[in-house]
């Protein structure tokens, strides 16, 4: 399983957590990826968001770690 | 209903609130673009035959358009890429004059584009870059810059209104100081000249740039106004193309240089957007930038009074253009939600970080409004951002 750590520590508009999923999500080849994350600065909703945009569902979310699983073809 | 003139925000039903990033183009602008290319396109200031004639004049028009737009006499119009590249360009060719013991004196809520073209300047030379702290709520402190200024003082580079707190700085009392003191003065209006009437003669500057593409115009094209009597003492920047009058071959080679604004125009321009330029001037003084401004105003005074309903502490005072912003951990968490809904803010740090180190170090959501948003986007993006936080 991939992990995207997105604890970034130094934060700008470029290198944020959001703009890292947004960059990474879309070239993920493996069925499941664990997402860590700073609580203070992502939300479930946009975890959610992102997972349904770019054809994932949550299969673990707790404190800082979320594991998107691909969604099943048709 | 000015909002019909612009195909995006009528075909989508966006809620667009990130004019101070840029902005989006009316019909006219687009239509003046695909005009110029089917019916205009040729070089400038080489061809003889008809069209190219034509298509110099029109690229000449659009910088008496421009002059006429800021009030500043013929030839001190320069076409550039935007706000950004019109610094770089000035900060370039003050290394003429540049000394060791020399300074520039900027503000700390500044640009980053109003910022490093200076540092770099500063560590090329080897004056001193000085840096005014901000007011408490972060907006731009007239008494701080003045009081940096001195004999050995250059350049004074300042922002005209601020992309972040909104804050639309007292020009005139900043220029007096500077003058007093023979230094020059660099006014950023990328924030300013879109929103409200600028006068560059009544304000006194000595240069001062702003960008197209954030007053309805095209992307790529910008202008650097330079006071004629500076501009002539200066050496060009790039070199080539329509800058040169003459290069001769004599014992070397000789060259003359071209009269301003060309002087400082190397190449084949970008003609096309110079004319959707002018069709965006066009546009914006139909409905005259002190309405536009009035109308911005009124938008910012019912999201600041939206966000405190929701506790939400605002970034900046009173005294604002159309531009509200408020820090937040989840910045940018915030403005995807957001934009799920169709709300399409700016979040980060908006090119001014060490405005928001000083500020506390967290990113900012911001709102900027222009000529075609509603109060009902103010209601939607404040009852989106409700559900959010």
């Amino acid at each position: 399983m991939r992990t995207i750590d997105v604890r970034v520590g130094a934060q700008s508009c470029f290198e944020n957590p959001v703009m890292i999923l947004l960059k990474t999500l879309p070239d993920v080849k493996e069925r499941e990826v664990e997402i860590l994350y700073d609580q203070e600065s992502l939300s479930e909703k946009t975890l959610r968001a992102m997972a349904r945009n770019f054809g994932f569902e949550i299969k673990e979310l707790e404190e800082g770690r979320a594991v998107f699983v691909k969604r099943e073809q048709g | 209903m000015v909002r019909e003139d612009f195909p995006l925000l009528a075909e989508t039903g966006l809620v667009y609130l990130d004019n101070a990033a840029t902005t989006q183009k009316p019909r006219q602008v687009i239509d003046a673009i695909k005009e110029y290319y089917e019916r205009y396109n040729a070089n400038v200031h080489r061809g003889i035959y008809p069209l190219a004639r034509k298509s110099t004049e029109i690229y000449e028009e659009a910088h008496t358009r421009s002059e006429r737009f800021i009030s500043a006499d013929p030839g001190e119009v320069v076409f550039v890429r935007n706000t950004t590249e019109g610094i770089n360009l000035v900060s370039y060719i003050l290394e003429a004059v540049a000394e060791e013991g020399m300074n520039v004196v900027v503000s700390l809520s500044e640009h980053h584009s109003n910022l490093l073209p200076w540092r770099r300047l500063c560590r090329k030379t080897g004056m001193e870059l000085r840096i005014a702290d901000v007011r408490v709520d972060g907006t731009l402190d007239e008494k701080k810059l003045v009081s940096l200024i001195d004999e050995n003082t250059l350049i004074v580079a300042f922002q005209h209104a601020s992309n972040v707190t909104g804050y639309i700085s007292d020009v005139r009392r900043v220029v007096k100081v500077a003058h007093q003191y023979e230094a020059l003065t660099f006014l950023d209006g990328a924030q300013s000249v879109p929103h409200i009437p600028v006068d560059v003669k009544r304000l006194g500057i000595d240069f001062m740039a702003f960008s197209g593409h954030k007053m309805l115009g095209p992307m790529g094209i910008g202008v650097l106004y330079g006071r004629k009597e500076v501009f002539e003492e200066l050496p060009p920047f790039l070199e080539g193309g329509d800058m040169i009058k003459e290069v001769r071959w004599r014992d070397g080679i000789e060259v003359v240089y071209n009269t301003l604004p060309w002087k400082y125009e190397a190449g084949t321009p970008d003609v096309a957007s110079a004319y959707g330029l002018m069709a965006a001037m066009d546009y914006l003084d139909k409905y005259g930038r002190e309405r536009i401004m009035e109308h911005e105003v009124r938008l910012a005074k019912k999201t600041m009074k939206g966000l405190e309903e929701l506790g939400v502490k605002v970034i900046g005072g009173e005294k604002r253009g159309g531009v509200v912003a408020f820090t937040h951990p989840r910045a940018f968490d915030i403005a995807l939600l957001l934009g799920e809904k169709n709300v399409c803010v700016r979040a980060g740090y908006h090119c001014a970080q060490p405005l928001h180190d000083r500020l506390g170090g967290l990113p900012s959501v911001r709102a900027s409004f222009y000529i075609y948003n509603t109060p009902e986007e103010v209601d939607i993006f404040i009852s989106e951002l409700e559900d959010i936080i």
